[in-house]
């Protein structure tokens, strides 16, 4: 598991519409839509916690073992660092920096 | 002086939604088309915005004979089409676009059309140097047709089908106001209307009438063996109306993340403030307009 925080992206803007979320890069160039389990991973990819905090908070907000869920977390990050939707580790302080 | 937007023998006043731009154009010919084709258009406000249009006989035109654009004012080449290009500088102090267009742009089968992009660059440069935060009305790529005192907007990507509705649409069924573009406000409240404006902006159809009108409702275009009509869910509304707005980028400005912004939060506004239906059309217009007793049947499942 990665040990740092993670946040959004700076060059993104996203809209939550129906419990789902679309991400839509500031060019205007690429939209990616993220169902319901990742907009609440999304959501809180705010800088402040680290991926074992989110799956823990996933446990706690659904009826989820913590081996699954920080699986939906690993998969859910994986792909949107694949697709440059958050921060590389490197341009994050110790501390975490918020996105928004 | 001004009559019926026409002033003097070389200049016109165009509505553009809230904004009115002054057209100059010393060619005669090319005077008397602008003024045919934009007459339903043309007004006698004052204008915000003008365009110097320049007509000149050969396809290319020399650089150092004084007939092209020099100084230092903005200026670009703004393309319009294969091998076709205006040369077009903007001076904000004065608010004035200068452009020089070889004749041979506005031939058939084009026509007029290549005007298209001036027109939206007046608007938008004009109304983003007074609202930098939302212009008031934004141009949206799709076909209005007014029907029963409201306007109904079929919409997609180029080639759809905008201009066969258009075309399917007689006086028994409804009147095109534009199977190109119209302009659609922002969500007004209490009740978060929207509003349907024409635009000056050429289509295959002629313009049929300067109007604004509440709209009913959005169609998405998709072609199809048969006709049917669904609603679409917020989401898919909202990711597929978004690339029908036309970007509200001023002259030379960069399409930046305020621009991208004003797209998708017009877009989330309006898909939350109108339904919006995915068309499934044949080229039958009895068939297409059986679409109002589906909707009918929709509405009532709803309520």
């Amino acid at each position: 598991m990665e040990e740092n925080q993670v946040a959004r992206a700076e060059d993104v803007i996203w809209r939550e519409i129906d419990n789902e979320i679309a991400v839509i890069r500031d060019d205007g160039l690429a939209v990616y839509v993220l169902n319901k389990t990742a907009a609440r991973i999304w959501k809180m990819c705010d800088g402040s916690l680290r991926p074992d905090e989110i799956a823990a908070k996933l446990c706690e907000e659904y009826d989820v073992s913590i081996d699954r869920a920080s699986a939906d977390v690993r998969n859910a990050l994986t792909g949107m660092r694949a697709k440059g939707l958050l921060k590389r580790a490197d341009d994050l302080t110790r501390k975490g920096t918020p996105a928004e | 002086m001004s009559v019926n937007g026409a002033c003097g023998n070389h200049t016109i006043r165009v509505q553009i939604g809230e904004i009115c731009a002054a057209v100059v154009c010393h060619d005669a010919d090319m005077f008397e088309r602008l003024k045919e084709t934009y007459h339903i258009f043309l007004s006698d406000k004052p204008a915000d915005i003008t365009l110097q249009l320049d007509v000149i006989d050969q396809p290319g035109y020399p650089e150092e004979d004084g007939s092209s654009l020099q100084g230092d004012l903005l200026r670009e080449k703004l393309n319009v089409g294969k091998n076709r290009s205006f040369d077009i500088a903007y001076d904000p102090a004065s608010r004035k676009f200068r452009v020089i267009a070889a004749r041979s742009m506005f031939t058939s089968p084009l026509k007029l059309r290549p005007m298209n992009q001036l027109i939206r660059l007046c608007y938008y440069t004009s109304t983003r140097s007074e609202q930098p935060v939302r212009p008031p009305w934004m141009l949206v790529h799709s076909c209005g047709i007014l029907r029963k005192g409201k306007v109904l907007i079929f919409t997609g990507p180029s080639e759809i089908g905008k201009t066969t509705v258009g075309r399917l649409c007689s006086e028994d069924y409804g009147v095109p106001l534009n199977d190109e573009m119209v302009l659609l406000s922002w969500p007004r409240p209490p009740d978060h209307g929207l509003l349907v404006r024409s635009a000056p902006i050429l289509g295959e159809l002629p313009f049929t009438m300067n109007t604004i009108v509440p709209l009913s409702g959005v169609f998405l275009l998709k072609q199809s063996k048969r006709t049917a009509v669904r609603r679409l869910g917020r989401m898919g509304a909202y990711l597929r109306f978004m690339y029908q707005i036309i970007t509200p980028m001023s002259f030379k400005e960069p399409k930046t993340r305020a621009i991208v912004s004003l797209i998708e939060e017009f877009a989330d506004e309006v898909t939350r403030a109108t339904p919006f239906f995915e068309l499934e059309f044949t080229m039958d217009k009895n068939l297409l307009w059986e679409v109002e007793a589906q909707l009918t049947e929709l509405k009532a499942a709803e309520e």
